[in-house]
């Protein structure tokens, strides 16, 4: 579920994710694997047709990404991995950015989410029927998580009165440190030392000049997240 | 008891609010033969709330539990840290455990709130010095703050 962007002065910050996704949230090491075996179709491909094998490459990036943000520590040669080939895919494909319409670009790629330290989570309350039995929320003694002859219990949510979207440093989606944060045309002049010229699009290269992490790895804080500034709150955030 | 975290209205329904790890400790603790309820407020009907602030938030417990259900509540969370080391995750979990103790003589109600690593937590709830009778600490007894080891 996406949160839609809004229309911002050019001074200001334009934010716009995921708090919520439909897929379920794999383990790191299936993640991992995927990401993998994604890599090596995208290399066998290469050989033959060069524009099949973009997507995969792209889809091995995603996952790389994703088995780092949900295990760091167990999982940090993965964010290597994502950004060397971030910077195959940047030298053989290019990765433009997205024209929002209105001056405004992004970037939708999972790589910058390795480097995000805030992530978005939703508030509010939900009414769901248990999927073993149908029952409603605390009318049967199922419980969430297990299995009940073959049967997997879950909460089935019909009703979510979503409250807030928080952005919090331990999202309770990992994968929702994937921010695009909107790049003013400002900014985008003052990265090329030159303003766009008519009908060019800017090229995201964070993998082949921006970040060095395909050959120093992560760093210390971006593995162990207890090194993570807190977040100011109420009135310090302000100071 | 098993306090719910919120009271509002969910399409026309007014909904009490627990937190997802409400219905398991129920269930771990009917099968242990301790009587858990989950509080309802007149009208109100049982649901879920959910706002992130550790990974783990335990409903909000009146009283202070008795040294049985701090044990199962230990047990719990240590079950849990162990499904999610077999997620594949390395870091350690946070978790938030909170209480809601009502003094009857001042009419005044405290929540104690303890956050940080899970296991840590756990050990903490499960070596908590002995109750007296009826989940609630003798008078001249402190409020003990967790520490670090």
């Amino acid at each position: 579920m996406a949160v839609a962007p809004q229309r911002v002065g050019d001074d200001e910050v334009r934010l716009r994710g995921y708090f919520v996704y439909y897929e379920p949230l794999r383990p790191a090491p299936v993640l991992a694997r995927h990401a993998r075996r994604l890599r090596y179709e995208a290399g066998m491909a290469e050989r033959g047709d060069e524009q099949r094998a973009e997507p995969l490459y792209r889809e091995a990036i995603e996952r790389f990404v994703d088995a780092f943000l949900v295990d760091r520590a167990g999982h940090s040669a993965c964010f290597s991995d994502a950004h060397a080939l971030g910077r195959h895919v940047a030298a053989h494909y290019g990765c433009p950015m997205k024209d929002e319409g209105d001056g405004y670009w992004t970037t939708g790629c999972g790589v910058l989410a390795l480097h995000r330290r805030l992530g978005a989570s939703w508030s509010g309350p939900t009414l769901s029927r248990c999927s073993v039995c149908g029952a409603g929320d605390f009318e049967c003694d199922h419980v969430p998580g297990q299995w009940y002859d073959e049967v997997h219990c879950h909460r089935i949510v019909y009703e979510a009165a979503i409250r807030e979207i928080s952005l919090v440093p331990f999202p309770d989606d990992p994968r929702t440190y994937r921010m695009e944060v909107a790049r003013t045309p400002r900014e985008i002049r003052a990265a090329r030392g030159r303003p766009l010229r008519r009908g060019e699009v800017p090229m995201c290269t964070h993998c082949t000049e921006g970040c060095d992490g395909a050959d120093r790895g992560p760093r210390e804080e971006d593995v162990d997240q207890s090194l993570w500034p807190s977040p100011k709150l109420g009135r310090d955030s302000r100071s | 008891m098993l306090l719910p975290d919120t009271l509002s209205p969910v399409d026309d329904q007014l909904v009490a609010g627990f937190r997802d790890r409400s219905q398991e400790l129920r269930v771990r603790a009917k099968q242990q033969g301790l009587a858990v309820e989950v509080y309802l407020p007149q009208g109100a009907r049982a649901g879920y709330y959910a706002e992130h602030a550790a990974d783990w938030v335990l409903p909000l417990i009146l009283g202070v539990p008795a040294a049985t259900l701090a044990d199962l509540l230990a047990g719990e969370i240590r079950l849990w840290i162990s499904t999610w080391r077999d997620e594949g995750r390395s870091r350690t979990p946070m978790l938030r455990y909170r209480e809601v103790v009502i003094d009857e003589r001042t009419q005044t109600t405290k929540v104690r709130e303890v956050e940080g690593p899970a296991d840590e937590v756990a050990d903490w709830i499960a070596r908590r010095p002995a109750l007296s009778p009826g989940g609630e600490p003798h008078e001249e007894e402190e409020w003990r703050w967790p520490h670090s080891e």
